[in-house]
């Protein structure tokens, strides 16, 4: 194996779970999420030998938001159903997987592109202009998404929104 | 805690079943698959700006299924600017991406000099160099309003049961464009690297000729990033048998 092949093993190793992670956090589906990474790691490995002495984990991240950004722009098919989705619950975060299981479905309350911003810029803390060149949108389509993301998952953070929500059913 | 404190919490712990590694050794072979792509499609970006380059494709040779494949490697004729008042003969083939048309026009030259290169028939004995070709030539263009607008054409070389005009251009809206034309009863086309095939060609007849069908692959399965160095174009009749390059 060369040097650059064995960098590339360490550089997998070292960043394939926070980019299975974000994956995951970006599409809601396991499977989908690790199809993603594995494409997004092939094309890194594809460009190697150029991003292994830049910032290679940018490289990767930027690549797999743009698979994620891909998904977007693909026809949505709606899924009628005969009752309306329950509304997320408040709930204290004593144990890991209720506090996950929660997570995932607020999440799915987001557009994709608020969902997409949410975890870059508070799970992969990228920065506003950061994020807005990695989404390809401006800085105030960011800063008014972001705000309008947080807000709605504030209403499913506090017992009055719950309440609310309750009320709505 | 607040709630932006309560999110990211959740975002960053972790998920309760965990993820599946990940393979890296596909992962590895799956990215020196793209990195071959690219180096030739590289070659077709540049095709599409200057308009006349020969791009290398690797071939499959030999007819028949079993048979041991030759594998020479074909300097394909790419195209030149079209001529703009060149008309269409024959269908006029919409092939589904962005407004993009290809059809056959006549009075079609081959250039006399074509910097320095052989006509590309003359590398391959097996095949009729026909100077001058055919005097067709496959062209690409858009859909306008009420008629085409040409852009770049690929000269037919001559007659034989195989591929011609394969063409390959960086296209607008990313990707790659590869197309052209077989002539033979062929039922499917395809692009394979390896044991794997990559895509299926879009084809449609040629109403002029039936013994010619336009193919064409969508961009999307030729990423403008990947090389098509390694690849073969492969043509298949209807019992599935490989049939001549």
């Amino acid at each position: 194996m060369s040097r650059g092949d064995r960098q590339f093993v360490e550089f997998v190793e070292a960043n394939s779970a926070r980019l299975l992670r974000a994956a995951h956090l970006l599409i809601g589906d396991r499977h989908q999420a690790e199809d993603a990474v594995q494409s997004a790691l092939a094309r890194t490995y594809a460009s190697w030998s150029r991003v292994r002495n830049q910032d290679a984990y940018a490289y990767a991240r930027r690549v797999l938001t743009n698979l994620t950004i891909d998904r977007w722009r693909r026809p949505i098919k709606e899924q009628v159903r005969e009752t309306f989705p329950d509304h997320p619950e408040a709930r204290d975060f004593t144990q890991d997987h209720a506090q996950q299981e929660w997570l995932m479905r607020v999440l799915a309350q987001l557009t994709a592109r608020e969902r997409a911003i949410i975890v870059l810029r508070h799970y992969l803390d990228l920065s506003e202009a950061e994020v807005a060149a990695e989404l390809k949108v401006s800085l105030g389509t960011v800063k008014s998404t972001n705000s309008r993301a947080l807000a709605k998952l504030r209403t499913t953070l506090s017992p009055a929104g719950a309440t609310a929500g309750e009320e709505t059913r | 805690m607040t709630d932006l404190d309560a999110l990211r919490s959740a975002l960053h712990g972790s998920p309760p079943d965990g993820f599946g590694s990940v393979d890296v050794g596909a992962v590895m072979e799956s990215g020196r698959r793209i990195r071959t792509r690219r180096r030739l499609v590289r070659g077709g970006g540049v095709v599409g700006g200057t308009a006349a380059l020969l791009v290398a494709i690797s071939v499959l040779g030999g007819s028949g299924a079993g048979t041991v494949p030759e594998q020479p490697t074909i300097e394909v004729t790419a195209a030149r600017p079209a001529n703009p008042g060149s008309l269409p003969v024959g269908n006029v083939v919409t092939t589904g991406f962005a407004n993009e048309v290809l059809y056959f026009v006549a009075g079609y030259r081959e250039p006399t000099h074509r910097e320095g290169r052989a006509p590309t028939a003359t590398r391959d004995t097996e095949r009729p160099a026909v100077p001058g070709g055919t005097g067709y030539g496959l062209t690409i263009g858009t859909n306008g309003v009420g008629r085409v607008i040409p852009s770049q054409t690929t000269g037919a070389a001559g007659h034989w049961t195989g591929f011609h005009s394969v063409t390959t251009r960086g296209a607008a809206a990313g990707g790659t464009r590869l197309y052209g034309y077989y002539e033979g009863d062929v039922r499917r086309i395809v692009l394979e690297l390896g044991d794997e095939q990559v895509a299926t060609a879009r084809t449609a007849g040629w109403s002029a000729d039936g013994n010619i069908t336009i193919f064409w692959f969508a961009p999307r399965d030729i990423p403008v990033d990947e090389d098509l160095g390694g690849f073969r174009l492969v043509a298949y009749d209807g019992e599935g048998n490989v049939m001549p390059y």
